[in-house]
């Protein structure tokens, strides 16, 4: 994630063009190794453990190397291990940059400077980005007024990463007095209070998303798009109803909705959060 | 191989199923979008096995699991249901479901509970 929030800041300020971006993004894609495959090669899981482990991370909010602790298959120590083998997403971009000499390493404190002061980071806000956390990078993204929807956003976009694009990442969330789209997706949820999520067609996420999930490359905005959208806004409600659940009383699930035109998400709270599903712009609403 | 009866409110629900299990060999024989339609369908089609979405509007799983076993009681009925759906789950277990199925599909787990319940069926 780190390596897409720095790089297209980069771009957007001019310090490197999108097309070296690309370049460097598609051969650290080629460089990085997936956990599983670390694991698998290294002896501590079987190919049929990683294969189990990734098909129950796509049916729940858990990353690779909890689910493998938790079944037993790998020890906290070997975990770690295959983490540092693994490497830094952040220095490998750094890394990338040099090589292909688009930047000097020491440029790259200015750029991490100006992109720290411009969003009001501190420091360690800063080291947050750079460990490549998502579970700790998504709230830098939330204004503090939606704390509380800080698990709801956080387990859609760990959903979209998992199922659907795993360079996914987020803009600045804002908070919004209602939501009139055209093209969206929305759920209720209903528990203690009533919650609303959504999916908001912006600049083509949700049709790469639907395209994904639904297993069929879609052309162009229709109601199976929209439908597909709904679909898994489902299972990431499903998630965070999971959640919610073990802690307080379940949420039950109001069938999704789909809408053409005339969408509308309202609430006394509502908080929007653009994110960028193979590089391209949709909005996840959490409401209240 | 197993003749199956889709039902789910969702298109693309219905078409990932479809396809998954198409693929593994089974004959998919009818598609209803609501428990009623599904109900309907079972009367009409007999089919072996139902997979049946809980979330629906109009008529939901839950309802439509309590006609089909109704109306026979030997219907094999596998839950199509996110996660997170505990008490929705336990009431299916009370009105004889077979077995679940949690969204996003993942093709082995689908197969895998049609063919633990066409097994069930021969027992």
């Amino acid at each position: 994630m780190v390596e897409y929030i720095l790089g297209n800041y980069m771009v957007s300020t001019g310090k490197i063009s999108q097309k070296q971006l690309d370049n460097i993004l598609d051969k650290q894609d080629q460089v990085r190794v997936k956990l599983g495959l670390i694991a698998v090669s290294e002896g501590m899981i079987t190919q049929e453990q990683a294969e189990e482990i990734n098909r129950l991370q796509s049916t729940c909010d858990k990353r690779f190397g909890d689910i493998a602790i938790e079944k037993g298959y790998m020890t906290q120590v070997q975990l770690e291990k295959i983490l540092k083998m693994q490497g830094n997403a952040y220095l490998i971009f750094v890394q990338s940059l040099v090589d292909a000499e688009v930047l000097k390493a020491e440029e790259m404190e200015n750029v991490i400077d100006s992109f720290r002061k411009e969003n009001g980071y501190g420091l360690s806000d800063m080291e947050i980005i750079k460990s490549d956390d998502v579970e700790k990078i998504v709230p830098l993204f939330l204004p503090t007024e939606a704390e509380e929807f800080e698990e709801a956003i956080g387990i859609a976009v760990r959903a979209i990463i998992r199922c659907i694009d795993r360079h996914t990442y987020p803009g600045k969330a804002e908070m919004v007095t209602e939501v009139l789209e055209d093209q969206m997706v929305s759920q209720k949820l209903e528990g203690k209070t009533v919650k609303t999520t959504g999916f908001v067609e912006a600049e083509g996420g949700m049709l790469e998303l639907a395209s994904v999930y639904g297993r069929e490359a879609f052309e162009g905005m229709n109601e199976d798009v929209l439908d597909a959208g709904a679909e898994f806004l489902n299972c990431i409600n499903g998630m965070y109803s999971a959640t919610i659940s073990a802690k307080e009383s379940e949420l039950e699930l109001m069938p999704p909705e789909y809408f053409m035109a005339g969408g509308k998400i309202t609430g006394n709270k509502i908080c929007r959060i653009p994110l960028w599903v193979k590089n391209k712009k949709l909005y996840f609403v959490v409401a209240e | 191989m197993a003749k199956i009866l889709i039902v789910d409110d969702s298109k693309t629900s219905r078409k990932i199923l479809r396809g998954i299990l198409e693929g593994a060999g089974h004959s998919v024989i009818g598609e209803g979008s609501n428990g009623e339609e599904g109900f309907l369908k079972y009367k009409e089609l007999h089919p072996d096995v139902v997979t049946l979405d809980i979330t629906m509007p109009t008529m939901d799983g839950i309802e439509a699991l309590q006609l089909l076993k109704k109306e026979d009681e030997n219907a094999k009925v596998i839950m199509i249901t996110a996660l997170g759906q505990k008490e929705k789950m336990i009431q299916a277990i009370k009105y004889g479901a077979s077995e679940f199925i949690t969204k996003p599909f993942e093709d082995d787990d689908v197969i895998n509970a049609v063919q633990k319940v066409m097994e069930e069926k021969k027992v």
